[in-house]
C-alpha cells in the first residue's frame, strides 16, 4: 500500500574532509525544497554518512531535491522512493520489539 | 633542515599549474599566503574592494573559461565576496575564493576578524573546503579547481586558518583528495529521436538559447540545427551572449525588457526547444502560460533545471553541444521544413520597430541611439560589461552582439556594481580587446573606487555612464506599478563624475551631442586610452520599453507610446 505524497530519501556522503560540512550542505539544499521533512536520521559512524529521510510532498519537489543532492560533491548516491504503509509494522528499538 | 610551510608548497604548486596572476586584497590572516607569492612569478591585482576583486574574477572566468583566484583576509574581506559569489554561482561562473581564517584554536571564539565563511557561502557556491590540516591545502587547490570548471562552472572556496598555512610540511606529506566529478550523462539517442519529431512536425518551432550554449561553446551546432529546421532563435539575457545578434534567424533576447519579436516568437511556438536555460521568470514572465499548448523540450547538463520551473515534454540531460550535434546528424537525413513565412513576419516586427526608434523624437541623448553610436565605434570583437540597470535593459534590447562571448552581464543575481570590475578582469584576461563598460550612474557608484587600477596595472578601459541620476529601474516600476509615488531613486546631489576621472588620472568627457561621443571613444579605441564618458540621460524619458510587468505572459507587454504591433501570428502566407 502506498501513502499519497509520502517518500523516503536515502543519501550516502563521503566524510574524507569535515563530515558535517557536506551534512549542512545536504540541509541547505533540503529546506529549500518544497517538501516536509517528517523523520531524520544521520549516522556519521561508517566510513561514508548516511542520511535516512522520510518526506511528504509532490515527487517533481522530491525529485528537485534528490537532484540537487546528487550535484554536491560529497554525494556519493542518492535515491528516493514512495514509502509503503506497513500494517502491523514492527520496529526494532534498542534490542526490544515494539509492537505499532 | 628547513622545511617549507603549506602556503610556500602551495604557491609553488599554482606556479606548476599555470597559474600567474591572482586577485585580491591582504590582510592579518592571509599574510602568509601573499608572504609566499614573494618569491614566485604570480603577479597579485590589488583591488580596492573584495567586491570588485571577486566581479572581476567572474568576468576573467567568463572570458578564458578557467577560474581566476581571489585571495582576501577572514572576516570583512571574506563577506565582501559574498556578493560576489553568488553572483558567480546564478550565472555559473568558474572562481575560486581563498579566504584566510583566524587560527584553529580560536574557531568559535569570537576572535577578531573571526567569521564562518564556509557556513555562510555554503549556499551560494558550487563547493566550500575549510582547511584545518595544512597537507589539505594543496589538495583541496587542486579539486577546486577542477570542480569550478566540472560540468556547470561555478565558485568554489577556500578557507585557510592562518596556523594552516604556516605550518611546515614534508612535500611527501600531502595527499591526493578524490573529486567525484559529475559525469555528464550521453544523450539519450530515443529522447533525440522524439524531440527531433516534435520539433519537423511543429507547425511554429523555435528554440530558446540559454547561458549553457555559450559554456558548451555549442554556438555553431545552435546555429546549424535552426538552418536546417528553419526555426527562430530566442535568447534569455545570458543566452544573447550565445550567438551572434546579426544573425538572420536570431530574434534576440525575450522577456521583461526582451525584444518584440522574440516574445512574439515565444508567444505562437508549438514547439520550443530550450537549450541551456533554466527558464528563468524574467525571460518567460508567466511559467503556466509558457506551458499553455505547447510542447517543450528542455537540453540542460544540469539533471536539477530539468522540470525546476517548466515542465517539458522531453528533458535531455546531457552536453548542449553532444546532444545539438547528435540531432543534427539525424535531421539531415530527415525531411526539412522550412517555416519562412513566420520567419518573415516575426523580422516585420523587428524592422518596424527599429523604424519607431529611429523616427521618435527625444531631446537630449535616446539611450538607443547612445548604444547604436557606440556599438559603430567598437570593433566587432570588443567585449561589453553592463552594470545593473536601465542601461543594462537598454543594452539587452539594442547592444548587438555580433561575436559571441563578448557580451558580460549580470543575469541572474543583478548585482550593480559589477560593470567596472567586469571590465577589468575582462581587460586583464584580454588585454588585447577593447573593452566597454556600459554603466548608469548608481551601478558606477557602487565599485567604481576600483578604477585606481585603471593606471596601476595599465587596463585602458572605456566606461559609458548613462547618467540619469536616479535609480532608472526602479523608478520605471514606480511610475508603472506604485502610482508615480516616486521615492528613494533620484540622485539629487550626484559626483561630478569628470573630476572622478581626473581624481584617477583618467580622461573625461562629457558630450553635447552624438558627434562629440563618437569621435571620443573612436580616439579611446585607436589611441588605446582609458576614457570615462558621462552621457546626460534625461530621467522623466528613460522608460525602458517594451516591458513585460513581472509575472505577466509576454502577450501582456506594455510597448512604446505611439507604437503597437499584434504579437498574435495570423497565420502562413504572410507578406504573400
Amino acid at each position: 500500500m502506498v501513502m499519497g505524497n509520502d517518500f523516503s530519501i536515502e543519501l550516502t556522503m563521503s566524510n574524507e574532509m569535515n563530515p558535517l560540512d557536506a551534512v549542512v550542505r545536504a540541509m541547505n539544499i533540503i529546506r529549500r525544497g518544497k517538501i516536509t521533512i517528517n523523520h531524520i536520521i544521520i549516522d556519521m559512524s561508517d566510513s561514508v554518512i548516511r542520511i535516512s529521510m522520510a518526506v511528504r510532498g509532490e515527487e517533481d519537489e522530491v525529485r528537485w531535491v534528490c537532484n540537487k543532492l546528487d550535484k554536491l560533491y560529497d554525494t556519493v548516491n542518492v535515491k528516493y522512493m514512495p514509502i509503503e504503509l506497513q500494517v502491523n509494522m514492527v520496529v526494532m528499538s534498542n534490542g526490544k520489539n515494539i509492537q505499532r | 633542515m628547513i622545511m617549507p610551510r603549506a602556503v610556500d608548497l602551495l604557491a609553488r604548486e599554482m606556479e606548476r599549474m599555470g597559474v600567474d596572476k591572482v586577485f585580491g586584497i591582504i590582510g592579518g590572516q592571509i599574510m602568509p599566503f601573499f608572504d609566499a607569492l614573494y618569491n614566485t612569478n604570480i603577479k597579485v591585482y590589488m583591488f580596492r574592494h573584495e567586491q570588485g576583486a571577486i566581479h572581476a574574477a567572474d568576468a576573467y572566468g567568463r572570458v578564458t573559461r578557467r577560474p581566476m583566484t581571489v585571495v582576501v583576509t577572514s572576516g570583512p574581506g571574506a563577506t565582501n565576496l559574498v556578493t560576489g559569489l553568488a553572483n558567480a554561482m546564478m550565472d555559473s561562473s568558474p572562481l575560486i575564493a581563498i579566504t584566510g581564517q583566524v587560527p584553529t584554536v580560536f574557531f568559535g571564539r569570537d576572535a577578531f576578524q573571526e567569521t564562518d565563511i564556509v557556513g555562510t557561502s555554503m549556499p551560494i557556491t558550487k563547493h566550500t573546503f575549510m582547511v584545518k590540516k595544512p597537507e589539505d591545502l594543496i589538495p583541496a587547490y587542486k579539486a577546486a579547481y577542477e570542480i569550478s570548471i566540472d560540468g556547470r562552472p561555478g565558485p568554489v572556496l577556500i578557507d585557510a586558518p592562518r596556523d594552516a598555512q604556516l605550518s611546515e610540511i614534508r612535500d611527501s606529506g600531502i595527499r591526493e583528495m578524490r573529486v567525484h566529478r559529475k559525469i555528464v550523462p550521453e544523450p539519450d539517442p530515443s529522447l533525440i529521436s522524439y524531440a527531433l519529431k516534435l520539433l519537423l512536425n511543429a507547425e511554429r518551432p523555435i528554440m530558446l538559447v540559454g547561458g549553457g550554449v555559450c559554456w558548451s561553446g555549442a554556438t555553431n551546432e545552435v546555429l546549424t540545427l535552426a538552418e536546417l529546421i528553419g526555426m527562430p532563435i530566442v535568447t534569455t539575457l545570458p543566452g544573447k551572449n550565445c550567438v551572434p545578434g546579426n544573425h538572420p534567424l536570431v530574434m534576440g533576447p525575450a522577456g521583461m525588457h526582451g525584444r518584440l519579436e522574440a516574445d512574439a516568437a515565444l508567444i505562437n511556438a508549438d514547439v520550443i526547444l530550450a537549450v541551456g536555460t533554466r527558464f528563468s521568470d524574467r525571460t518567460v514572465g508567466n511559467f503556466n502560460e509558457l506551458r499553455r499548448g505547447r510542447k517543450i523540450i528542455h537540453i540542460d547538463i544540469d539533471r536539477s533545471e530539468i522540470g525546476k520551473n517548466v515542465k517539458p515534454e522531453v528533458g535531455i540531460v546531457g552536453d548542449a553541444k553532444a546532444v545539438l550535434s547528435m540531432m543534427i546528424g539525424m535531421v539531415s537525413k530527415a525531411l526539412e521544413r522550412r517555416h519562412d513565412d513566420f520567419i518573415r513576419w516575426l523580422r516585420s516586427i523587428k524592422e518596424s520597430y527599429e523604424e519607431y526608434r529611429s523616427k521618435v523624437p527625444f531631446e537630449g541623448f535616446a539611450p538607443w541611439r547612445v548604444l547604436k553610436v557606440l556599438r559603430e565605434v567598437m570593433p566587432p570583437h570588443a567585449i561589453t560589461t553592463t552594470g545593473v540597470g536601465s542601461h543594462q535593459m537598454w543594452s539587452e534590447l539594442h547592444w548587438d552582439v555580433y561575436v559571441p562571448g563578448t557580451f558580460i552581464t549580470s543575469a541572474g543575481l543583478g548585482t550593480m556594481g559589477f560593470g567596472i570590475p567586469a571590465a577589468l578582469g575582462a581587460k586583464i584576461a584580454r588585454p588585447d580587446v577593447p573593452v566597454l563598460d556600459i554603466d548608469g550612474d548608481g551601478s558606477f557608484q557602487m565599485t567604481m573606487q576600483n578604477l585606481a587600477l585603471v593606471r596601476e596595472y595599465n587596463l585602458p578601459i572605456i566606461i559609458a555612464i548613462f547618467d540619469n541620476s536616479t535609480l532608472m529601474l526602479v523608478r520605471h516600476w514606480q511610475v508603472m506599478l506604485y502610482s508615480r509615488r516616486i521615492i528613494a531613486v533620484d540622485f539629487n546631489v550626484n559626483p561630478d563624475f569628470m573630476k572622478i576621472a581626473e581624481a584617477y588620472g583618467i580622461e573625461g568627457v562629457r558630450p553635447s551631442n552624438y558627434d562629440e561621443l563618437r569621435a571620443s571613444v573612436a580616439r579611446a579605441v585607436r589611441n588605446n586610452e582609458p576614457l570615462i564618458i558621462d552621457i546626460t540621460i534625461d530621467r522623466e524619458r528613460d522608460f525602458v520599453l517594451p516591458f513585460v510587468p513581472s509575472g505577466k505572459w509576454l502577450e501582456e507587454v506594455i510597448m512604446p507610446e505611439g507604437f503597437h504591433v499584434n504579437l498574435r501570428y495570423m497565420g502562413d502566407g504572410y507578406g504573400k
